[in-house]
C-alpha cells in the first residue's frame, strides 16, 4: 500500500501511541501520588491505637497496595517488539518528496526545497513521511497568509543528517517554544497539538535530537538531527546535490 | 521517622503536579529530609540561583512551564557538588545528563534505597 490511505493511517496510528503515553504518564503519576499518599497514612496509622484493634485497617492498606500494583502492571504492558527482516531505512530527502507530494499546501505558501543528503537513516520512508508531515502542517498552519516553507536537508560532519523545516509566520512566544513538545500543546484554535509530540516522540525513541527556535526570517524552525549507528551512507547515493527549486 | 543519614539532608523538590509533590515532601521529610519544593521550572530556576547547598535535586521532566532538564545546567553551575535525579513517569529511554534517573510509581522505600546510594557517604553532623 502507497497511498494517501496508508500514510493517513500511519498518521493516527503515530497519534494514538502518543495520545496512549500521555494518558500512561499522566495515569502513572496519579498512581504514584495515591501510593505515597497511602503509604504515610498507613505509617501514622500504625502509631496508634486503632492499628492493633481493627485488623481491617491494615488489610485495606495492603489492598490499596495490590491494586496499585496490578493497575501499574496493565499500564506496563506492551505489545511485542517486530522482530525479523531488515532493518528499515530511507533517504529523508525521498520521505520529505512524499509528505510534500500529499500535504495540503494553499496557493499563498511557497515551498522552497534544498535537499542536498546523500546519508540514510534507521526509518522506514513512510513513517519518515508522516513525521516530515507533521512538520509541514505545522509550518503551513503557522502561515495562514502565505509565506514560504523551507524545508531542508543536509548531511553533518559528524555522520548525522539534518532535517529542517521552517516557517515565516508570526513565530512563537517565547515561553510557547519549551513547551511546543507537549501533547496537546497548541497556539492555534481548533487544532489537537499533536503534530510536534508525535515527531519529539520518534525521535526520543531513536536518540535523535529535536530542536525548535526562532526562524532566521520571523517565523519558527524545527530541526531534527539525525544521528547514531543507523545513520550512514545508503545503498544507492543518487545524491542530490543543489536547490531542488520551488514548488 | 529514621534515621541517621537523612539528618541535615536537603532535597529540592521539583514537580508541577501537586499531589505528587504534596505526598513525595511529606514522606521525605518524615525520613528526615529537610524538603524543599518547586511547582514550576519559574519557581525552581529562582530557587536555583540562591545560595541554598542542596544534598540532591529530584526533577520532574514536564513543569508546564518549561522542561526539567532546561534546569540542569543551573544546578550544576551554582551546585556542582549537588546530584541531579530525574524522577519520570514516562517509559521510554532516558538519554539526558543527570546522575540517576528515579521511575514514578516505584515504592518510597525503593526511593529511599535508592537516594542512600546515591548520596555520599558523610560523618554524622558533617
Amino acid at each position: 500500500m502507497s497511498g494517501r490511505g496508508d500514510l493517513q493511517a500511519r498518521e493516527r496510528a503515530a497519534v494514538a501511541d502518543v495520545v496512549a503515553s500521555t494518558l500512561r504518564h499522566d495515569l502513572r503519576n496519579k498512581l504514584a501520588s495515591i501510593r505515597n499518599a497511602s503509604f504515610y497514612l498507613m505509617r501514622q496509622m500504625k502509631k496508634t491505637e486503632v492499628w492493633n484493634t481493627d485488623p481491617r485497617v491494615e488489610i485495606f492498606f495492603q489492598l490499596i497496595e495490590k491494586e496499585l500494583t496490578s493497575a501499574e502492571e496493565l499500564l506496563s504492558k506492551r505489545s511485542p517488539p517486530a522482530v525479523g527482516g531488515p532493518k528499515p531505512h530511507c533517504r529523508p530527502s525521498e520521505a520529505v518528496e512524499r509528505a510534500l507530494s500529499q500535504a495540503n499546501v494553499p496557493g499563498g505558501v511557497r515551498v522552497q526545497r534544498e535537499l542536498t543528503e546523500k546519508a540514510e537513516v534507521a526509518l522506514d520512508r513512510e513513517d519518515l513521511a508522516v513525521l516530515v508531515g507533521c512538520l509541514v502542517d505545522n509550518a503551513v498552519e503557522a502561515m495562514p497568509r502565505g509565506g514560504t516553507l523551507t524545508v531542508r536537508t543536509k548531511d553533518l560532519e559528524d555522520d548525522g543528517v539534518s532535517l529542517r523545516v521552517e516557517d515565516t509566520g508570526e513565530g512563537l512566544a517565547p515561553e510557547a517554544y519549551s513547551r511546543a513538545f507537549e501533547p496537546f500543546f497548541t497556539t492555534k484554535p481548533g487544532h489537537a497539538g499533536l503534530g510536534l509530540s508525535i515527531v519529539h516522540r520518534v525521535a526520543l525513541r531513536h536518540g535523535w535530537q529535536v530542536d525548535v527556535g526562532a526562524g532566521a526570517n520571523g517565523g519558527t524552525f524545527v530541526e531534527v538531527v539525525f544521528t547514531g549507528p543507523d545513520v550512514g551512507p545508503g545503498s544507492r547515493l543518487v545524491g542530490r546535490d543543489e536547490n531542488q527549486g520551488s514548488k | 521517622m529514621e534515621t541517621s543519614w537523612t539528618f541535615g539532608r536537603c532535597l529540592l523538590l521539583v514537580e508541577d503536579d501537586p499531589s505528587n509533590r504534596m505526598t513525595l515532601a511529606a514522606l521525605l521529610e518524615d525520613a528526615g529530609f529537610a524538603v524543599v519544593t518547586a511547582g514550576s521550572y519559574a519557581e525552581a530556576a529562582n530557587l536555583l540561583t540562591r545560595p541554598r547547598a542542596y544534598d540532591a535535586v529530584l526533577l520532574d521532566q514536564s513543569l508546564g512551564d518549561g522542561f526539567g532538564t532546561g534546569l540542569i545546567p543551573l544546578v550544576r553551575h551554582h551546585m556542582p557538588k549537588t546530584k541531579v535525579v530525574f524522577v519520570t513517569g514516562h517509559d521510554g529511554k532516558i538519554d539526558m545528563p543527570v546522575d540517576a534517573v528515579f521511575r514514578k510509581g516505584g515504592h518510597f522505600d525503593d526511593l529511599l534505597a535508592f537516594l542512600f546510594k546515591l548520596l555520599p557517604q558523610r560523618p554524622l553532623g558533617a
